[in-house]
């Protein structure tokens, strides 16, 4: 099967949001609920030297992250109603006519792709643009950045042109969902699960 | 991010389902081992009372809902899903529930009953299970320890005997002294599994979780299960209390069981209150 999948080039990314806005505003989406977002990711300190001396390592980068697409999707593993399910394209989506908004697949994606409406009373998430895929135009995300740093395709292409790097802190160990995401890591990238940095715009997450 | 009235409905749903099979599993212990058959019929009766709270239980959860109509769906993938799972059980643990509540409103016992007695346990005991297994997920540390599961079944325990013992009190009295030496037992084991439990509930505070995620401060959690274990210990406290002054024949045994029942509903509250709060996700 074809799968779908998101590559970022986190040393192009200015973490000016763009790619957050026009997903929320391509589709509709009420305050709060958020498929693409941008984490700040920050920290370093002053490191003493053995000349008595002191450096910063600080770093400071940008993760734009929405739903990954796994292959072996958590929130589909979950879900109590099957709403939650993989589909075309490996794009897992959400079958509104059954989401029972029960939020568990919310409790459990590590990337906090799944997001509840209000309105609605059902989880909603990222599913590619699957209407724009089928109209032949670009996921909206991919269309807005200004800086070119996302871009999507079949996800073993993607790894054949890119490369095989997917995860830095802040995102989650890998291995338990095997997200469909390739990342080209900023310089001073710090490893998964690392706790020397946070992130710093919580409020915009 | 959890917010406290948000997980109201599933803190109420997992006490009155714990409670309602507490009370069944307490009630069978009286009429086992307890020589007064006038506490026997009594906490026989009690079985109504279970299946009105698990009837409850099950109506509130729906409030976690987003769309309630839509929860004939949620047992669709019990394959994969602890929560379709969890659905099941409370299905199974309510039908049998119904049948003994039903068999219990004849005066007289009927052989069936213990059969169906012990499917509601049973049936209830893997409902605890199932339950514990809905939060222990290796992306959410706050929750991906040992406690749940013991801590469920202390609140089963300590509940169930504390209803029984109030209700049998302060309609016996002083009869109810056959009655109060084995629901003491319980509420005393439900305690001990409590304590051993609460520090296993205690997060790692090391962990790199999403603070977006965070309701209350790691370090806010280990003093709030120590309150939770002071209440609840307070709560046995006076049922043991109860149950002396019972036996000894003292009348002021069966008002005690009254604060007792309230401290222990006041102390599972808060405890779950606590336990949901402590929720956090591991990734952004």
């Amino acid at each position: 099967m074809k799968q779908l999948a998101f590559y970022i080039d986190m040393t192009a990314c200015s973490g000016c949001k763009t790619c957050m806005v026009a997903c929320m505003d391509g589709h509709d989406l009420p305050p709060g609920v958020m498929w693409r977002r941008v984490a700040e990711y920050t920290g370093g300190t002053w490191v003493g030297q053995p000349d008595n001396t002191y450096s910063q390592n600080v770093f400071s980068y940008y993760t734009s992250i929405s739903c990954n697409h796994c292959e072996d999707p958590v929130c589909v593993k979950v879900c109590p109603t099957t709403a939650m399910h993989k589909g075309e394209n490996g794009i897992v989506s959400v079958d509104h006519d059954k989401c029972v908004g029960c939020r568990y697949c919310e409790w459990n994606c590590p990337y906090s792709a799944p997001q509840y409406n209000k309105e609605m009373g059902k989880m909603t998430k990222c599913d590619f643009c699957a209407d724009r895929l089928e109209a032949g135009l670009q996921p909206l995300c991919v269309q807005a950045c200004p800086m070119r740093a996302i871009h999507f395709g079949e996800y073993e292409e993607l790894k054949a042109t890119y490369g095989t790097a997917t995860h830095v802190a802040p995102l989650p160990e890998q291995s338990l969902t095997k997200p469909c995401l390739v990342i080209t890591p900023p310089h001073n990238a710090q490893p998964v699960g690392s706790t020397l940095g946070k992130i710093v715009n919580p409020e915009e997450m | 991010m959890l917010h406290y009235l948000q997980e109201m409905p599933l803190v109420a749903f997992t006490l009155l389902a714990q409670l309602a099979v507490g009370i069944v599993l307490a009630g069978q212990c009286v009429m086992v081992c307890g020589p007064a058959k006038h506490a026997g019929a009594l906490a026989r009766k009690q079985t109504l009372f279970a299946f009105v709270f698990f009837v409850f239980a099950a109506l509130i959860s729906l409030g976690h809902t987003g769309t309630p109509l839509h929860s004939p769906f949620t047992i669709l993938h019990i394959a994969s899903s602890w929560l379709s799972r969890e659905i099941a059980a409370v299905g199974a643990t309510g039908f049998f529930l119904l049948l003994l509540a039903i068999c219990r409103l004849k005066a007289q016992p009927s052989g069936k009953e213990g059969l169906l007695s012990a499917l509601v346990i049973i049936a209830g005991l893997v409902l605890c299970f199932v339950m514990s297994n809905i939060y222990n997920r290796p992306f959410m540390p706050g929750w991906n320890n040992f406690s749940i599961l013991p801590s469920f079944l202390a609140s089963l325990f300590m509940l169930g005997a504390a209803w029984q013992l109030m209700v049998i009190s302060i309609k016996m009295g002083k009869e109810a002294a056959g009655a109060a030496k084995p629901l003491a037992f319980w509420a005393v084991l439900g305690f001990i599994v409590l304590a051993a439990s609460l520090p296993l509930a205690v997060p790692d505070a090391a962990l790199p979780v999403n603070p977006v995620t965070l309701e209350i401060p790691y370090r806010c959690i280990g003093w709030s299960l120590a309150l939770h274990g002071l209440v609840s210990g307070l709560g046995v406290l006076l049922i043991v209390i109860a149950s002396l002054r019972s036996c000894s024949g003292y009348g002021l045994g069966a008002i005690l069981t009254v604060p007792a029942f309230i401290l222990l509903v006041l102390g599972e509250v808060f405890g779950r209150l606590v336990f949901y709060l402590s929720y956090s996700r591991l990734g952004m």
